[in-house]
């Protein structure tokens, strides 16, 4: 039993070192904004909107969904998220819990967010509380973050957006030294070609990371179905999708592929209240 | 007659019925339209400490306030309007003797102003009203009192970290005084009286001097009062001719306005109401006469220098600080006199002028030790003396200037500008200062922000409107420097190139790409075989790229994103740098009262060579251009609340946190840590 501990701790260890670059950079929940690139700051009704652009949020109906992705597929390296959101008389609101990892290294993300509509522009604001814990007695630590951000419809076809996160560089304390946890501006735009497909552009600069470009397209395929493609740098990597749209439920299913480490397969499920 | 009374009676009741609202947003759209004007003129213009550009800032708000009356303005006043040039100018006399403007938007019908001319100039012209005709009525009170509007205004700024100044004692050579800096202004200024005292304690400096204040700068002056023109007792500014003789003040340089900023627009005398302490006379000064005027000025005041012996100091500093001990010692421990004049004739060919003065400083000037100074003034007295010219010919616009310093040194700069056809205008200039060519007050056109000396070059400016939606500006610009200038000991040379295409797909959307090219020798020492330093010159570029969309939809909110990228390839020895900026910015109007201007940048630079620059909101008169490198993230928020008619606030807090670092800045004004935050808050009284 022992041996196998320090297996996976060697293994997390060796990975961590590869990884974490990357990891730390990929901050995107739910399939259908990983299948478009992550190109998420523009995209309307997306389910994951308060781990995204929580302006976004506010066209989102009510219901509860559920997201997993297997890291590169190992086991150990899984996103698992689970969120709900309600809409109230001047706003929707939403709350979420996102978890990555496994017992020996975990990040725990809890959510809440907020988003309505004033002078024709969404506004979204959410905080989160972060906490980071390793397994027997190595630790942990916690962080507030908040992030807000906007949205304006323009003319039916567009959507200009933009979010900045961790607005107030929220990090993990430890004893001695703080882990700073990503804190990015994005600004997306998002074009609607007769309701049958969505392009969408991103460009992500994280105080610690090179400016990202994202760009994804979602299309129709036969009816309830839709089909998604996109590409992002920083970290180099291409996606691609299917969703399935019912009147009380949607799926999605994702495949990432990172140049260098692998394949990603997820999936996501939002059941509607109304 | 009764026409116009009728028109009079209906623009009286109009007047009272017109909303507060309505002068509350032609308020915002004025500052809006200020601060466009300035932000296009400043664009990659670093601004050191204590110049701030406030005396150029003040002299558009000034114009703001006092419109000029497009209807019976000399060409002069006209002039001094941006967007209007000589050709402009003398059209729009044409067009109005023929028939008076009737509503502003009049103007677009005088040959020449295009709608993206008549946005620039807009908010500093007026048609005019009935009280024009009492203008000769000097000993009526109604007369000096027209318009006349007293105004108070105080600011506070602070860095709120400690720096290594503070934690240092005065005999450590510390600064003396607390880390607050102050700034008030009183100022009654009306159509033709003005009077203007500023008084500023810079942070570091103990409190001192007149009301406490380490500077005041004050002035009352005359205007626009029939054949004299300008008369100004205290504090004074004099822009003339093509600025190569005397321009101080600030001036607008190369940037975005790729046209219609190289040939300068005198604004002769003008009271001085700046903080920049180094940049006034003070005496008297006078502009009479009709065609032909006379100017007249004559200064005598104390500047701050470092001392080289007894009897000799360095040419006065700029800074005007007076913080630490050493500092203090040396405050205003010399003076100089300046006495001179100017006659200038219109001529319907054209404008000409001839501009001379003398001056005498109190100890000997002695020039720097190093290379790039061995051509600078050194002595007690000087001299300079220029002609300048502006004309038309034809639908051509020319403009020049020749100067001579007292030591024989020549300058001299000649441009024009034209329309080639209906949609493109055109500039063209050429400078050529010798390397001893001392114009110690002159800011002439060129490359290097100090005083014209030691520059050859030609530039030329194209602005071609494509359609009504998209404007596209150019401008390349190629110099030389016979001589060593700072940071290189050999002659130098450079290029620099600009292009911007604006677009507006719909009148809420404005889009903007922009590039830019700086080539500049550079010079790399470096031992060679036999082990001996050697020095060698090689091309150093700086490209830049920008991306910015802005869309206001409805007053109550602006949206603007701007993405920016520099890159510094590698030569020299040096590795590629890589900058890079990407900013949301927010201006929020819940109100007629309130409006909030919020910003979150992210920078990320390899080195201060690939610094990234970002124009700010700032409390008012106070223009912020920062220079960004390293890598970090910059946040601000500005407030602006209008309490009531005579009472505004202004607050502004920002933060910058960097990510690499935990030392920022140097000197006495090194903050141990990553995070440096200021703050600012200011308060108007108007009447």
């Amino acid at each position: 039993m022992k041996v196998r501990w320090y297996s996976k701790l060697y293994l997390l260890t060796v990975l961590g070192l590869i990884l974490v670059p990357n990891l730390k950079a990929q901050t995107i929940i739910g399939a259908r904004s990983i299948a478009v690139g992550g190109a998420q700051t523009a995209l309307a009704n997306n389910e994951w909107a308060l781990f995204g652009n929580p302006s976004s949020l506010y066209s989102n109906p009510d219901g509860v969904a559920f997201y997993s992705l297997r890291n590169y597929g190992i086991s150990e390296l899984t996103d698992i998220a689970f969120s709900g959101s309600y809409a109230i008389k001047d706003g929707t609101l939403s709350a979420g819990i996102h978890r990555y990892g496994d017992d020996l290294y975990h990040e725990t993300n809890i959510k809440l967010g907020y988003a309505f509509e004033w002078q024709q522009v969404q506004w979204g604001v959410s905080t989160g509380l972060h906490v980071l814990g390793f397994g027997g007695d190595y630790g942990s630590g916690s962080a507030f973050t908040l992030d807000v951000g906007g949205s304006i419809p323009i003319q039916d076809k567009w959507v200009l957006a933009a979010t900045a996160t961790n607005l107030f560089n929220g990090a993990y304390h430890f004893e001695e030294t703080d882990e700073e946890l990503s804190s990015a501006i994005s600004v997306g735009i998002q074009y609607s070609l007769e309701e049958r497909a969505l392009f969408l552009f991103d460009v992500v600069k994280d105080v610690q990371f090179p400016l990202a470009i994202r760009a994804g397209v979602e299309m129709d395929i036969v009816s309830n179905f839709v089909g998604r493609v996109g590409v992002s740098t920083e970290p180099y990597t291409y996606s691609g999708g299917l969703g399935y749209q019912a009147q009380r439920f949607s799926f999605n299913f994702v495949v990432q592929h990172h140049q260098i480490l692998g394949t990603s397969p997820g999936l996501d499920m939002k059941i509607y209240l109304k | 007659m009764k026409r116009r009374t009728l028109i009079a009676c209906s623009m009286i009741v109009v007047g009272f019925m017109t909303p507060v609202q309505l002068i509350a947003q032609q308020q915002d759209s004025t500052r809006a339209k200020i601060r466009s004007q300035i932000e296009r003129s400043f664009n990659e213009v670093e601004l050191g400490e204590d110049d701030n550009g406030e005396q150029l800032l003040l002299f558009l708000e000034e114009l703001a306030a006092n419109p000029v009356n497009v209807n019976s303005a000399s060409i002069d006043r006209l002039l001094q309007v941006p967007g209007f040039n000589l050709k402009l100018a003398q059209a729009l006399i044409r067009y109005r003797s023929a028939q008076p403007l009737e509503q502003i938007t009049d103007l677009m019908k005088v040959p020449g102003i295009g709608r993206v001319t008549f946005e620039r100039m807009s908010a500093f012209v007026t048609i005019g009203g009935s009280t024009e005709r009492f203008r000769a009525l000097y000993l009526n009170p109604d007369y000096w009192t027209q318009n006349l509007k007293p105004e108070y205004l105080i600011r506070y700024q602070q860095v709120l970290e400690e720096q290594e100044g503070y934690k240092r004692t005065e005999d450590e050579g510390g600064y003396i005084g607390s880390a607050a800096k102050v700034y008030q202004r009183i100022r009654v200024a009306g159509k033709h009286l003005q009077f203007n005292m500023t008084q500023e304690k810079d942070a570091g400096e103990p409190w001192g001097g007149g009301l406490g204040f380490d500077y005041t700068s004050a002035h009352l002056a005359l205007k626009d009062n029939g054949r004299l023109k300008d008369f100004v007792i205290g504090d004074f500014a004099l822009n003339m001719g093509q600025g190569l003789v005397m321009w101080n003040g600030g001036a607008f340089g190369k940037g975005r306005e790729v046209v219609g900023t190289v040939g300068k627009n005198e604004r002769g005398v003008r009271g001085y109401s700046s903080a920049q302490e180094s940049g006034a006379f003070r005496g008297v000064a006078f502009t009479y006469g009709g065609d032909v005027e006379l100017t007249g000025f004559y200064s005598r005041r104390n500047f701050t220098a470092s001392i080289v012996g007894e009897d000799s100091t360095r040419f006065p500093s700029s800074a005007g600080f007076h913080r630490t001990q050493s500092e203090r010692d040396r405050r205003y421990n010399t003076g100089h006199t300046l006495w001179g004049g100017r006659v200038r004739a219109v001529h319907p060919y054209g404008i000409f002028g001839a501009t001379y003065y003398g001056t005498r400083f109190d100890d000997y000037i002695v020039k720097g030790s190093v290379l790039s100074a061995q051509y600078d003034f050194e002595g007690k007295t000087h001299s300079v003396v220029g002609l300048d010219y502006k004309g038309i010919f034809g639908q051509v616009l020319f403009f020049g200037e020749v100067a001579r310093s007292e030591n024989g040194g020549f300058g001299w700069v000649s441009g024009l500008e034209t329309s080639l056809g209906s949609a493109t205008d055109l500039s063209l200039l050429y400078r050529d200062y010798a390397k001893d060519f001392q114009s110690i007050y002159g800011a002439g056109f060129g490359e290097q922000s100090s005083a014209p000396q030691n520059e050859e070059g030609f530039y030329i400016g194209l602005r071609h409107v494509l359609n009504k939606k998209t404007v596209i500006g150019l401008y390349a610009d190629q110099y030389q420097f016979e001589a060593p200038i700072s940071g290189i000991d050999q002659p130098s040379q450079g290029f620099d190139v600009l292009a911007d295409i604006e677009w507006n797909p719909t009148q809420s959307m404005n889009t903007l790409v922009l590039f830019r090219m700086e080539t500049k020798d550079k010079e790399q020492i470096f031992t060679n075989n036999e082990g001996r330093e050697e020095s060698r010159v090689y091309d150093s570029k700086r490209i830049s790229a920008r991306i910015q969309l802005a869309y206001q939809q409805i007053r109550s909110l602006r949206w603007r994103t701007r993405f920016e990228q520099v890159w510094v390839p590698a030569a020299g020895g040096e590795e590629q740098q890589r900058g890079v900026l990407l900013y949301q910015d927010l201006r929020i109007q819940p109100n007629t009262k309130l409006k909030i201007d919020v910003r979150v940048t992210l920078f990320d630079t390899d080195s201060f060579d690939a610094r990234v620059y970002q124009f700010e909101n700032d409390l008012l008169y106070v223009l912020s251009n920062k220079a960004l490198s390293d890598t970090g993230k910059r946040m601000y928020a500005v407030v602006n609340y209008e309490w009531s008619e005579n009472v505004e606030f202004w607050l502004k807090y920002s933060v910058t946190q960097f990510q690499n670092t935990q030392v920022i800045s140097s000197g006495l004004n090194q903050i141990i840590g990553d995070t440096r935050s200021d703050i600012g808050v200011q308060m108007r009284l108007k009447f």
